[in-house]
């Protein structure tokens, strides 16, 4: 039992340090090797495990600490007698441990930033939990297919311009839904609406299946899942109003995954987190025509979706180019060929951490005694900002 | 959706406390590693800051019945303090006069009491309540 073992030490400052150590050392040993790397003394510090606070004398494994198991650090105040310049260094602790303890603290909100979404892409946000949002943003994509072909092709590819509030009634048609159904199970219309649309096309013999599909058929004429395409695409600002329809019809790259599997578990993986990503702009209503001069540069640079997506993903490509995270994500997605309509989503422009943006909503969510505050974050960003959404999320235990 | 059943949740909770998820301001993990029924659990919260109990670690214990997830944990703290929902000779928790206990829900774990006590900590009402000394027991 002397091979060392890397425990993972997290302080209150967000601040990780990676510690390799042999269990049969004690915590004072241990607590001086955190102080080599930090600038926290030893004396001062204070470890949590497994909720126990870790005494000096003991050894690692008293407390069974194991690979990769992580321990709390918090700054404590100074041991009793111990030197002026040792207490007037407590001062500061005051104002670092406040950081440290208030319920949104910074470390609560990186997971759901995209700078650290680029540290822990696929990990906290769609592996661990068995995320609805996944399969459900799946379903999306593949909705979203229908739209921007199915309106592309039907419509004459008039989605650009139209109103939100134009759609829902449209949507609570039910002829529409006839409308949609028939057209689909007409192989013409379909090899038109195919042809019309580059993304598509583009995605090839998948897509007939798709479309054809009895689950997408069903999907296309329930007026609620429709609705809640229309709904998610109006908060998804940053598609740029029902164009976005249009990149979210490239995201029909992941929903064939999700249905034929081609591209599976990828495809899946990566809806989840692009919510996230797209979610944090709730309000950035690009309209899709203003992208286009952007989206001229930055398409070359990723091509594969110039391939997949339409005017949406143009645009959505554009947006990229602006944000390095976006980016991140668009190449991520060409490497799976999917999904790049909602990539498209990705802000445009720096944003302020999601505690300041959904402060509001935070404090009704807290009011409603929910608070969690990590949570509450995690569900808001996942809701695109919707308390109602949210409260489902945290009710249903999926955030 | 399917129940999770005791043992499955309270292993997918160890592993959480273990990896430390969360933001650290309460942690949690078994009292006795090798206790197979993991009924017995540790707790610590990091007093919220601008409270009284800004820089104290107050530890607890959980207890996990076999009817957990069912039914909440009975909790008391280990380190004296001063809430009204503690009972200030045992340091048991009130279950009727912590939300989260009085309206326990299958869906809440460990974690969620322990934020409930630290939000609890924080509340305009305890925040300044006087304290006993640090380091002090039940």
């Amino acid at each position: 039992m002397s091979e060392p073992i890397s425990i993972n030490v997290k302080a209150s400052n967000d601040q990780k340090y990676v510690i390799s150590i042999k269990v049969t050392e004690t915590v004072l040993d241990f607590k001086n090797k955190i102080a080599e790397n930090c600038d926290t003394p030893a004396d001062r510090m204070r470890l949590i495990y497994s909720g126990r606070v870790l005494k000096d004398a003991d050894t690692l494994e008293t407390y069974k600490i194991a690979e990769g198991h992580t321990v709390h650090m918090v700054r404590g105040a100074a041991p009793a007698g111990s030197t002026p310049a040792a207490t007037s260094a407590a001062a500061p602790v005051a104002t670092a441990t406040p950081a440290a303890t208030t319920t949104t603290s910074p470390s609560a909100a990186t997971t759901m930033t995209p700078a650290a979404a680029a540290a822990d892409p696929f990990g906290t946000g769609a592996g661990a939990l068995p995320n609805p949002w996944a399969s459900m943003m799946g379903g999306m994509g593949g909705m979203g297919g229908g739209m921007g072909g199915g309106m592309g092709g039907g419509m004459g590819g008039g989605m650009g311009g139209m109103d939100p509030a134009m759609m829902n009634q449209m949507m609570q048609d039910p002829n529409f839904a006839q409308y949609m159904s028939n057209m689909l199970q007409n192989p013409q219309v379909l090899e038109s609406m195919i042809a019309m649309n580059p993304s598509l096309a583009a995605m090839g013999p998948e897509v007939r299946q798709m479309l054809q599909s009895p689950q997408f058929q069903q999907m296309i004429s329930n007026p609620e899942m429709l609705r809640q395409v229309a709904q998610m695409s109006s908060q998804m600002g940053g598609m740029g109003g029902m164009g976005g329809m249009g990149g979210m019809g490239a995201g029909a790259g992941a929903a064939p995954g999700n249905m034929y599997n081609p591209w599976g578990a990828p495809a899946a993986a990566a809806t989840p987190s692009a919510i996230n990503t797209a979610s944090t702009t709730p309000n950035t209503n690009t309209p899709a025509a203003t992208t286009p001069p952007t989206s001229g540069a930055a398409a070359p640079a990723f091509n594969p979706f110039a391939a997949f997506g339409g005017a949406g993903t143009g645009a959505g490509a554009g947006a990229g180019a602006a944000n390095p995270m976006a980016q991140y994500w668009a190449q991520q997605m060409a490497a799976m060929g999917a999904g790049a309509g909602i990539g498209a989503a990705a802000p445009a422009q720096p944003q302020e951490p999601p505690e300041v943006r959904f402060q509001v909503q935070l404090q009704q969510l807290n009011e409603m005694g929910f608070w969690d505050a990590a949570k509450n974050i995690r569900a808001l960003l996942a809701a695109g900002g919707n308390v109602n959404g949210a409260i489902e999320m945290l009710f249903s235990d999926t955030v | 959706m399917a129940k999770i059943p005791r043992n499955f949740k309270l292993m997918e909770e160890l592993e959480k406390g273990e990896k430390g998820i969360g933001d650290g301001t309460c942690s949690y993990g078994l009292s006795d590693g090798d206790d197979m029924l993991m009924s017995s659990w540790n707790g610590t919260i990091l007093g919220p800051g601008h409270t009284v109990h800004e820089n104290r670690i107050y530890s607890l214990k959980l207890y996990c019945g076999d009817h957990y997830p069912d039914l909440p944990p009975t909790v008391s703290f280990v380190s004296r303090v001063n809430l009204p929902c503690v009972n200030q000779t045992t340091g048991r928790v009130d279950p009727a006069r912590l939300t989260c206990l009085s309206n326990w829900k299958r869906q809440y774990g460990l974690e969620t009491v322990l934020i409930d006590l630290r939000r609890e900590m924080a509340s305009p009402s305890n925040r300044k309540l006087p304290q006993p000394a640090e380091g002090s027991m039940f």
